[in-house]
């Protein structure tokens, strides 16, 4: 007979026994391949939303806060002969039912019908006049359908940035009705996002030549769309082609009678990069600086309200007047005069401040002199017919306006009254908007200077960038969270649960078939032979377990994703994660579970058929008992080595310590092993010279059976260990949310507003603007959008928003606590190493700990490249983690750094609000910061959101630990149903020897539920102790259900199985197994 | 009269034949106290049926047995195990000594039923018998330390450690060598002439049988009374 017969048969024959084994091995499969399975279905679900969210898509055009012309993606359409679409988006919010509801942070996006060309359904983007179409996210929201009408309040984008110094403030929103046209489906492209996020933004599409009226702007775009087709070197080389000044808010003039050619900007000041591009490459490039001053001083005689011009001539203080300002306020030549203006700093700060000059000349106010276009274009002030209408970012005293004044207005508008040299303007009044007011040439034809610009300068330097928004999008998408590993993560005890259940069994199986190997041996078969058989015989119980396995893998990951989109929710955000089947991932899963048995199976057997051959040639001797001192020795060492760290750690109130977690688990629960290793082999040899008792007979039973008890014991404690201390763990960030040192850093609000704000706050009329109390204290923040990098957000995320505020408010009050911290960060006042630039010109910024280990995947010390407005590399080095805290998902840098990057940038939407004593509430807030679309939330809830997904894992990984432990126990029960026919024979002795049927019961019911006890304390203990810090701070809202919980259920299940197991075995005829033969 | 065996029938069910195989049909047997009796009889003849019929471990299907005058068919369970233990020791083919007590507690084992019998006598007692069956220098040894002749004595000494009035031993030599059987065999007899123990032993040897006083051979369900087989020996 061929070996492979014997196979055969034996597994034919054991197939009973062994289905266990199987099931084992099914349950591991089902686990392993259902977490890979995961993985593959939320990574494939990230990327269909990308999909969804970008439609056809595949590259953006965006140019910064810049507005360019909606032309320009015909213009690429036809250069690259791909569909291109143009958009012109704006931030809004909406008020619905009257002002019953508001819905913030709307995503408004004008489109045209080019947007349909992205969607298969084009005709989704066809809407009228005052129509709209919403996504499905913002309909259940906000409960609006088809025909319904709301209240839309955007963002009025202009050619120019919101805190250009001068231009005023007002009319920074628009408002209008507008009507619900349809409901888009994300398949519509309803959820159209340029953000690498998986959940649905609040989307409303209004009609893009309407919006532009709206706004008063001539068919503007911010956003351009290219479809597949054209590559990204081809894309920047067309954008390089079809630009033009337009674009960029440029504009060339010629001045014939005065023969110059000028450069101006919509942006009022012109750009540094433009300005150095000018004067380095165009010869004759002279830089123009005309500033708005408050007055002209001299003697008590006051000229209000007046520009001053650069002239390349001049140097140093010396200052020409017109003969209209000498005569105004009496100046000759040579007279001192004094000069008051506006410094105008970040967020519309107003600084007073005075100067002198030596008048060097008076000049006629004719020819060059006479030039109003050195007047900026200053929307409300230079177009103004007259100074009572100035509308103007800087307060004017219309008292002060004299009828002298208001006739020079009329006759020569802005023309300036006075020139300084240029040195002298750009150093008083220079800003992070630019050097200039205007470039001229003489001579240069307009023409020519604007093909020397579009041909010189880069679209990048503009703030023109070209984003690869699908490639990206997937990539994020593929790189994001590991699902797959988490779950094996945190399936790990259920996992290791059932492989060491099916390990045991094939341990049972091994003793049962003891005999079977004796015989094969005696029988001549060699120790490889014997050990092929029966590696050979479990490789086909393993392959049937596998092979059972895979649907049971489906069935898992199907009951897992019906937990994630609905009660674990918060884990992903969305609840569209639907499955996707890799043969891979099953291919990987099955075989890593085949060569893991199979390996083990091997590693078993030969250590078994070792011992066997041992056993056989020790028959005859009685060798002494290894005394176990090693082992007392170790696990007393363990002990005393993990209570000496323990206390030497110290149990810090509130701090969640890694390393008291490992110390617990991996000193003292494996020292408390030991010794009752040690204890049970004590007692094995102990034998009392009097008293005999049931008790002594059940410790002996235990003892006796010294590895199996250790074996359960082990494989008990380490599951109770994990899920208690797992649930002891669960943070509560409600309280002490008030110390500074606290995530929330004191701040009582986070409120994050839809339209900046333009002002300062914390200025008596910034508080007067936005009803705020005197003692409340507020932070607030400029931001550049980026990706939330938070864990709400399941991709991968590279650059994320950058917040910047002053760190001097967080210095003061020592605000937040810093986990890790780099040689940069100065340890007594870490928030103001913000301010320092670091060599290279690197920028210092901090982040979360849990945003740079799991958002970005950085490490601290690590840098961060952005790029600048002007199209520069923004070099941000992670100085500092900080403790989990509010800004989970920014990267923090200071406000004079970001200003530098980003000047465009204009206002704060992001505040952190310590109310102080005061009884401000989220009412108030609401009602003061109403028409800036105000998410308001307090800073406690914000944190709380957060650790929901914390805590979501949390009770994932209960879920799935206490799963654990029940397939253990249940896995006991099997291995206690084992035990106990094993056992027949004894107890059938015990029979024969006058027991009751009822004492042998109570005794092994005694002898199982004492094995769930001492398991129980031996992983209760040390999880106690690794918890210690939590359970006595206030932090934390500890689970202590837990610990009756799991005591019950371990207890209770184990007693349960051997309660069954037991009964069964003596249904069995018991004086059988007494039988002779 | 010790113990009287009356029309006892025991049957055997099996899904292949409905009506049971008939183990044991109507047998009789009259024992005396301080009998030493010998069943004999081919594998599968019923002799250890019979054995933990006597022993109380089973019950039979008909018929009567009476223990010292007590009618053993109305006890109950519980009843029937305080009997085993006051009244019969068992010893088996295999000692099934517990592998992790010594053999001083295996001796012990059966007093673990009541605590009256814990005391100072019982152990004085176990401490005779350890002596008695030449164990006294390896009381405190585990089995597994042990030889099988004296694992097998052991077993013995369990069986007496409750003074019972009858042994039951079912083929108690079957997994010694010659030597050790002869030793045990040996042993039994010297108990039942000085203790007055009654002893029946199953057994397929000659040598054990022909210690017996009377050996019955097992056939057909019935004991019939062999004297053949004491002057010519027998083959299991």
């Amino acid at each position: 007979m061929p070996l492979y017969k014997l196979i055969l048969k034996s597994v034919w024959y054991y197939r009973k026994l062994n289905l266990t084994i199987v099931l084992g091995i099914a349950l591991s499969t089902a686990i392993l391949v259902g977490a890979l399975i995961i993985g593959d279905s939320v990574k494939y679900s990230l990327q269909q939303i990308t999909v969804q969210r970008l439609g056809n898509t595949s590259q953006v055009i965006t140019a910064g806060e810049r507005l360019f012309r909606q032309q320009l993606a015909t213009e690429l359409a036809e250069k690259t002969g791909t569909e291109t679409a143009a958009l012109l988006r704006a931030n809004g919010f909406g008020v619905i039912n009257g002002g019953e509801l508001r819905v913030n942070q709307l995503a408004v996006w004008g489109v045209d019908a080019t947007m349909g060309n992205f969607t298969n359904y084009p005709e989704s983007f066809q809407l009228q006049n005052n129509e709209v179409a919403i996504n499905e996210n913002l309909a259940s929201l906000s409960g609006l359908k088809a025909g319904d009408e709301f209240l839309l309040r955007v963002d009025k984008l202009n050619t120019f940035p919101a805190n250009t110094p001068f231009v005023s403030e007002q009319e920074s929103t628009i408002s209008f009705r507008v009507t619900v046209a349809r409901i888009l489906k994300p398949d519509e492209l309803g959820n159209f996002n340029l953000r690498n996020i998986q959940s649905a933004p609040r989307n409303v599409f209004v009609n893009l030549k309407w919006l532009n009226e709206q706004m008063g702007l001539q068919q503007k775009a911010n956003v351009l769309l290219v479809a597949d087709g054209v590559s990204d070197a081809d894309l920047i080389e067309n954008l390089q082609k079809c630009w033009t000044l337009d674009d960029v808010n440029l504009e060339v003039r010629e001045n014939q009678a005065l023969n110059y050619t000028e450069l101006i900007s919509d942006r009022v000041f012109v750009e540094p990069v433009v300005e150095e591009f000018c004067t380095k490459n165009i010869p004759g490039s002279q830089a123009v600086f005309s500033y708005f001053i408050n007055e002209f001083i001299l003697n008590g005689r006051q000229t209000p309200y007046s520009f001053v011009s650069s002239d390349p001539k001049l140097s140093g203080n010396e200052m020409t007047v017109s003969k209209w300002l000498a005569d105004d306020i009496n100046v000759k030549a040579n007279d001192t005069i004094q000069l008051s203006y506006f410094e105008v700093g970040p967020l519309r700060k107003l600084v007073l401040k005075d100067t002198t000059f030596v008048v060097n000349a008076v000049y006629a106010l004719t020819g060059e002199k006479a030039d109003q276009n050195l007047m900026p274009v200053i929307p409300g002030l230079s177009d103004a017919g007259n100074c009572r209408d100035w509308k103007t970012g800087v307060p004017v005293d219309l008292k002060k306006i004299r009828p002298q004044d208001e006739a020079y207005w009329k006759q020569h508008k802005g023309t300036p009254k006075a020139f300084v040299s240029l040195e002298t303007a750009q150093k008083l009044w220079g800003n992070r908007f630019g050097q200039s007011t205007a470039i001229r040439i003489d001579g240069l034809k307009k023409v020519e200077f604007e093909n020397e610009l579009l041909a010189g300068l880069r679209p990048s330097q503009l703030g023109f960038e070209v984003k690869n928004a699908k490639s990206d999008g997937l990539s994020a998408a593929s790189n994001g969270t590991d699902f797959g590993g988490l779950f094996i993560g945190l399936s790990f005890f259920v996992l290791f649960a059932a492989v060491l259940l099916a390990f045991l069994l094939f341990k049972l199986y091994l003793g049962f078939r003891r005999t079977e190997i004796g015989t094969l041996t005696a029988l001549g078969f060699s120790f490889r032979t014997v050990r092929k058989i029966f590696v050979s015989e479990a490789s086909v119980f393993v392959f049937a377990g596998i092979v059972l396995g895979i649907p049971l893998s489906i069935f898992y990951n199907q009951l897992i994703l019906k937990a994630i989109n609905s009660i674990w929710v918060d884990i992903v955000r969305t609840s569209i994660v639907n499955i996707s089947i890799r043969p891979e991932s099953i291919i990987t899963g099955c075989l890593t579970i085949a060569v893991l048995s199979i390996g083990v199976i091997y590693w078993i057997l030969s250590r078994f058929l070792k011992n066997e051959v041992i056993v056989l040639q020790r028959k005859a001797t009685s060798g002494k008992a290894k005394s176990g001192r090693l082992t007392l020795w170790i696990g007393l060492g363990l002990l005393v080595v993990s209570i000496v760290v323990l206390l030497m750690s110290g149990f810090r109130s509130g701090e969640i310590n890694p390393e008291m977690f490992f110390i617990s688990g991996f000193g003292l629960l494996p020292a408390l092993i030991l010794l009752f290793s040690y204890l049970l082999r004590k007692i094995a040899g102990y034998e009392s010279s009097s008293a005999f008792s049931m008790r002594s007979l059940l410790l002996k039973r235990l003892s006796g059976e010294r590895k199996r008890t250790v074996m359960i014991v082990s494989f008990l404690s380490v599951g109770v260990f994990m899920v208690v201390s797992t649930g002891l763990n669960r943070k509560d960030l409600t309280s002490h949310a008030e110390l500074p040192s606290s995530g929330t850093g004191g701040y009582d609000y986070l409120v994050e507003t839809t339209m900046p704000v333009l002002f300062d706050v914390n200025s008596k009329q910034g508080r007067d603007e936005l009803n705020l109390p005197e003692d409340a204290q507020v932070v607030q923040f400029q931001s550049q959008p980026g990706d939330d990098a938070s864990c709400l957000n399941l991709n991968r995320i590279s650059r994320p928003r950058i917040i910047a505020c002053n760190p001097a408010a967080f210095d003061a009050r020592s605000a937040f606590t810093f986990v890790t911290k780099t040689d940069d960060l100065d340890a007594g006042h870490p928030w103001l190493s913000l301010n320092k630039t670091l060599a290279g010109g690197v920028i210092p910024a901090f982040a979360d700990q849990t945003v740079i280990q799991w958002g970005l995947i950085k490490n601290i010390g690590d840098t961060l490249i952005y790029k600048t407005e002007d199209g520069h590399d923004l070099k941000l080095k992670l100085i500092g983690g900080l403790a989990n805290s509010v800004f989970q998902g920014n990267v923090i840098i200071a406000d004079n750094h970001f200003i530098q990057a980003f000047p465009s940038v204009s206002g704060s939407n992001v505040f952190l609000i310590d109310t102080a004593n005061s009884t401000l509430v989220a009412e108030d807030l609401q009602n003061g910061m109403r028409n800036y679309g105000p998410e308001i939330g307090k800073t406690t809830d914000r944190l709380l959101n957060f650790y929901t997904i914390e805590n979501t894992y949390l009770n994932i990984f209960l879920m799935l630990g206490a799963l654990g432990l029940l397939i253990g126990t249940l896995g006991l029960g099997i291995l206690i149903f084992r035990i106990t026919f094993e056992q027949i024979p004894e107890y059938a002795l015990l029979l024969s020897l006058g027991f009751r049927k009822s004492v042998i019961f109570r005794m092994v019911m005694n002898e199982k539920v004492f094995l769930m006890t001492v398991s129980v304390f031996i992983g209760l203990i040390p999880a106690v102790l690794s918890a210690l810090p939590s359970l006595i701070s206030s932090l934390y809202s500890n689970l202590w259900i837990w610990l009756p919980a799991i005591s019950v259920l371990v207890i209770v299940s184990g007693a349960l199985f051997s309660f069954v197991a037991i009964r069964m075995a003596f249904k069995q005829n018991l004086v059988q197994a007494l039988r002779n033969d | 009269m010790l113990l009287k065996l009356n029309q006892i029938s025991k049957s055997y069910f099996s899904g292949k034949i409905p009506k049971g195989r008939v183990i044991l049909d109507q047998l009789d047997l009259e024992v005396n106290s301080g009998e030493r009796i010998a069943i004999v009889g081919p594998s599968g003849s019923g002799k250890t049926t019979l054995l933990n019929l006597i022993g109380t471990l089973d019950r039979p299907d008909s018929g009567e047995m009476v223990f010292e005058n007590q009618k053993l068919s109305g006890f109950t369970d519980q009843q029937l195990a305080q009997f085993r233990n006051e009244k019969i020791g068992f010893v088996f083919q295999l000692h099934h000594l517990l592998p992790q007590l010594t053999l001083f507690e295996n001796i012990l084992l059966p007093t673990l039923t009541d605590k009256k019998l814990q005391g100072k006598e019982t152990i004085e007692h176990a401490q005779k018998l350890i002596n008695r069956m030449g164990l006294a220098e390896v009381a405190h040894q585990k089995p597994s330390e042990l030889s099988g002749g004296e694992c097998q004595r052991t077993a013995v000494a369990r069986a007496l450690i409750n003074r019972p009035g009858l042994i039951l031993a079912d083929e108690p030599t079957g997994a010694l060598d010659q030597k050790s059987s002869g030793i045990l065999a040996d042993l039994l007899v010297e108990l039942n002439k000085e203790e007055g123990v009654t002893l029946i032993v199953v057994t397929h040897s000659m040598d054990l049988a022909k210690k017996m006083e009377r050996i019955y051979r097992i056939e057909n369900g019935k004991l019939k009374e062999s004297s053949e087989l004491r002057v010519a020996g027998f083959e299991s």
